[in-house]
């Protein structure tokens, strides 16, 4: 039968694929070939992009995990503002809020810190962020997002008028070395490279 | 890779191998119907993986639909890691079907 041909061997070719991909190297590779390399350079803002917020009002991971570098570049004096950006979900915080506060409990001035609530895409986030430090002139980010994520982020932000530096939150095309990880990461290329293809397709970068 | 990393392969890999003799030795399972079975299984992933496509397709498409006429609706819902079990659900459910009727 024809359809059991066809499906077996996208059956054999899916199962094949799958222990080359968490077994082997090839989607460190795959995925390093992807990353912008880290340039971290005196800047006038470091932009922390957004990654979601749980339902009860807690950051997630990533969010997490992009929060505490953009407070680390703050506190290594690489810019004199620190732009939080995430929008909040039914009856909770905005992301960004939420940031913020932790931001000022750990010692950042109140004044240092400006936050981008009504942002729900990566364009989003650049044209907001565009627009805040339109007034006070300065030009240059240093851009804090995932690593895979960060090919299109800067590229959309360079697009919005803005010198970008990329400040890649993780390292974690070169560090998942375990088939589970590995897996991940695999879904992380599908995601970022759709997004990359999306963002070319419809004449955004 | 460290043994941690490896560790429920190994064991996976382990139980396969006693579960296979005791199969052949003590319940005499054919393991000539091992490479048919293997091939079915082979059918039922590929099932799977179409029917992941095709959810994965109509989704994106049904999710620009709802930011057009609606309201802004995140890609990233098509990344929901049940869409890979329901997939697999459906997948392996229409493979079944599809011998049983067609052979």
């Amino acid at each position: 039968m024809k359809w059991n041909r066809t499906v077996m061997w996208i059956g054999t070719a899916t199962i094949v694929g799958f222990l080359v991909v968490t077994m082997t190297p090839i989607t460190n590779m795959t995925a390093e070939a992807l990353v912008i390399p880290s340039e971290l350079k005196p800047a006038d803002a470091i932009v922390v992009l957004g990654s979601g917020i749980l339902g009860d009002g807690t950051l997630g991971y990533e969010s997490q995990q992009r929060l505490l570098f953009g407070l680390r570049l703050y506190k290594q004096g690489l810019a004199p503002l620190l732009i939080m950006s995430g929008p909040g979900r039914r009856n909770v915080a905005p992301e960004a809020t939420v940031r913020a506060r932790i931001g000022s409990e750990l010692g950042i001035p109140e004044s240092a810190i400006l936050e981008m609530t009504d942002v729900l895409t990566t364009r989003d986030e650049a044209q907001e962020t565009a627009a805040l430090l339109k007034p006070r002139n300065p030009s240059r980010v240093l851009l804090v997002t995932e690593a895979l994520h960060m090919r299109r982020a800067k590229r959309i932000f360079e697009m919005a008028g803005l010198s970008v530096f990329a400040a890649p939150s993780d390292n974690y095309p070169a560090i998942a070395g375990n088939p589970h990880d590995r897996l991940k990461l695999l879904i992380n290329i599908l995601i970022h490279s759709s997004g990359l293809v999306y963002y070319k397709i419809a004449g955004y970068i | 890779m460290t043994l941690d990393d490896l560790y429920i392969y190994i064991l996976v890999a382990l139980t396969s191998g006693l579960v296979y003799y005791l199969a052949v030795k003590r319940f005499r399972l054919n393991p000539k119907v091992l490479r048919p079975v293997f091939e079915e299984f082979s059918q039922c992933i590929g099932a799977f993986i179409l029917f992941l496509l095709l959810n994965a397709g109509i989704g994106v498409v049904g999710a620009f639909f709802i930011r057009t006429v609606w309201r802004f609706f995140p890609l990233y819902t098509v990344t929901d890691l049940m869409l890979v079990f329901l997939s697999a659900i459906q997948g392996f459910l229409f493979q079944l079907w599809w011998r049983r009727s067609r052979g």
